[in-house]
């Protein structure tokens, strides 16, 4: 009995100390957690938004959210849109801009993926995101030349990772549009 | 994102041994022969999917409620470590043989990095209910696939001549690593959402 | 160097007693974490914290656990200064949190701490303790580094972040991936156990 009883005792008196120097150290922390993540997130939202100083986000679902852009005036200049879905190798996060009038992007961000280094990965070069300043939307990704406005030249090498790039912002354009109404 | 395809990236497209690199440790010292490899392979996708079930509702019903998201870590490494001591018992009593050959390293299941892998994965992605569960017994699945095609490699190997620095742990990595070279075929199929 | 003294306590971990190498343990950060220098050794820094922390700790109360739930409590203590470790990572360098992803949190299940609670905190004083966590850290943060260091250089042409290999070098991208890590290990193990055999 008295050993069922140090047992007992001893793992709660660890498990408070550790409760309490965790819950500590988890308000010292979260303040900047928290604000990294989203200066992270505000930081990419108006690289994509031309003439963005402020944004607002809202919660799509837990792979998807959007942004308002607004100028210094308070003006509505566009909008962002950030989604996640699965690329090649893993998840492609990624976000981009939209006009207010949803026709067009204005400019891609890719926040995180696991592609294949040297092919997949490539979609972060600038020139080949470049191609997305501009763009019709929803894109379509082609191999060779583009002939229409909302086509852009898929890597060679790596179309599976560009497909997936244009489908998670076609998806994430059709996810942003629904959530408006 | 459907079910089925988390089992299956789970298994075999993100293979926890040969893509995430979590349960070598076993993965080293249980893959010698075949049939330690599947009691090994069995008990870990066991524990596996309780601790899916387990850490989804202490996550769900007590740590987000309470304001408690950081003692997430000691809670699910205390679930984990509380279903392999009942997987012990269990095994002890009802499948001798199978506890007596996996000796230490039943225990070791605890430190299994792709059981609490698989909870944080699961966590991080915000998986429902049903895709912790599926996720957790694809990745069992998975781990005990891998293991089970080093455990006949290695029974294979046991004749042939191996330099003598690489003998065991060495050539076994290297071996893992030709395995891992290989499962990367099946990337593309499908992802993790 | 006698046995027990304080330096051979220190010394054993970085070679002799290597943990990665020698021991086997903690592999899977080992293989994940070494793609690059930088992050092989923030690793390593993590690593050192933890077991450090744990060991002091541990060796300190080692007296009032009870021998039937010493595991359980060795686990609290680890799985508390990994939280610790994680969430300083999370608000004060959050590049690397995010490189290192999952593998901090699986510090944890590092089989190299907790087997050192196991082997030698829960059974030896403080300072001794300290000095087998430190040594047994280092140990783990070199081969991280200098794993990184192989695979940063073949498979991204640089090393720390700075460019080595020009422009001509076409980069090894399988160094980058699993199945370098595995044989990069493989090898080093290999070499270890020869230079041991031969400097007896």
């Amino acid at each position: 009995m008295k050993l069922a009883l140090r047992m007992i005792s001893v793992l709660t008196g660890i498990g408070l100390f550790s409760g309490g120097s965790l819950a500590l150290t988890y308000n010292a922390t979260i303040r900047k957690i928290e604000d990294n993540e989203r200066k992270a997130k505000e930081l990419a939202a108006k690289e994509v938004i031309p003439g963005a100083t402020r944004v607002e986000e809202t919660v799509i679902d837990r792979a998807c959210s959007y942004f308002k852009g607004y100028d210094e005036a308070g003006n509505l200049v566009g909008y962002a849109v950030m989604n996640a879905e699965p690329g090649f190798q893993g998840n492609i996060k990624l976000i981009f801009g939209v006009t207010p009038d949803f026709k067009r992007s204005t400019g891609l961000i890719i926040l995180d993926n696991v592609e294949t280094p040297g092919l997949g990965n490539r979609i972060v070069e600038e020139p080949w995101r470049a191609q997305f300043a501009g763009l019709a939307l929803p894109g379509e990704a082609v191999k060779g030349t583009r002939s229409a406005e909302n086509q852009i030249v898929a890597i060679t090498g790596a179309t599976i990772s560009s497909d997936a790039v244009v489908r998670i912002i076609n998806n994430g354009l059709a996810k942003f549009q629904e959530a408006l109404k | 994102m459907n079910l089925i395809a988390i089992f299956i990236a789970a298994a075999v497209v993100n293979n926890f041994v040969l893509s995430y690199f979590l349960g070598i440790c076993p993965f080293l010292g249980v893959s010698g022969r075949v049939s330690s490899a599947l009691g090994m392979g069995f008990a870990v996708t066991f524990v596996m999917t309780i601790t899916a079930i387990v850490t989804w509702l202490i996550k769900h019903y007590l740590l987000l409620p309470f304001g408690l998201p950081f003692l997430e870590y000691v809670a699910f490494i205390l679930v984990i470590a509380s279903m392999v001591q009942f997987v012990e018992m269990f095994l002890k009593k009802v499948v001798p043989p199978l506890y007596q050959a996996l000796g230490i390293y039943l225990p070791l299941i605890t430190t299994n990095c792709a059981i609490l892998g698989m909870a944080l994965f699961a966590s991080l992605r915000q998986y429902d209910f049903l895709e912790t569960l599926f996720f957790g017994i694809g990745a069992g699945v998975g781990f005990t696939i891998a293991l089970l095609i080093m455990a006949g490699i290695r029974e294979e190997l046991d004749t042939a001549d191996v330099p003598k620095p690489l003998r065991g742990a060495g050539i076994t990595l290297i071996i893992a690593g030709l395995l891992a070279l290989a499962f990367m075929g099946f990337a593309g199929m499908m992802g993790t959402s | 160097m006698k046995k027990g003294s304080a330096i051979y306590e220190f010394l054993k971990g970085i070679w002799k007693d290597n943990p990665v190498l020698v021991m086997l343990l903690g592999m899977c950060p080992v293989l994940a974490v070494s793609n690059t220098v930088i992050n092989g050794f923030a690793m390593g820094m993590a690593v050192l914290f933890v077991l450090v922390m744990s060991s002091l700790v541990i060796s300190t109360i080692k007296r009032i656990i009870p021998s039937q739930v010493r595991i359980p409590s060795f686990i609290i203590v680890i799985a508390t200064f990994v939280t610790i470790a994680d969430l300083f990572l999370r608000a004060q360098f959050p590049d690397i949190s995010k490189a290192l992803g999952p593998f901090i949190p699986l510090i944890i299940v590092n089989c190299i701490i907790l087997a050192r609670q196991e082997a030698f905190a829960s059974k030896n004083n403080p300072w001794k303790s300290l000095l087998d966590a430190l040594g047994m850290s280092i140990g783990f943060t070199w081969v991280l580094v200098l794993l990184g260091l192989v695979r940063e250089l073949l498979g991204f042409g640089t090393v720390a972040g700075f460019r080595v290999f020009g422009t001509w070098f076409e980069p090894w991208i399988v160094m980058i991936l699993p199945p370098g890590a595995f044989i990069t290990l493989g090898i080093f193990v290999g070499l270890q156990k020869l230079i041991m055999r031969r400097t007896g």
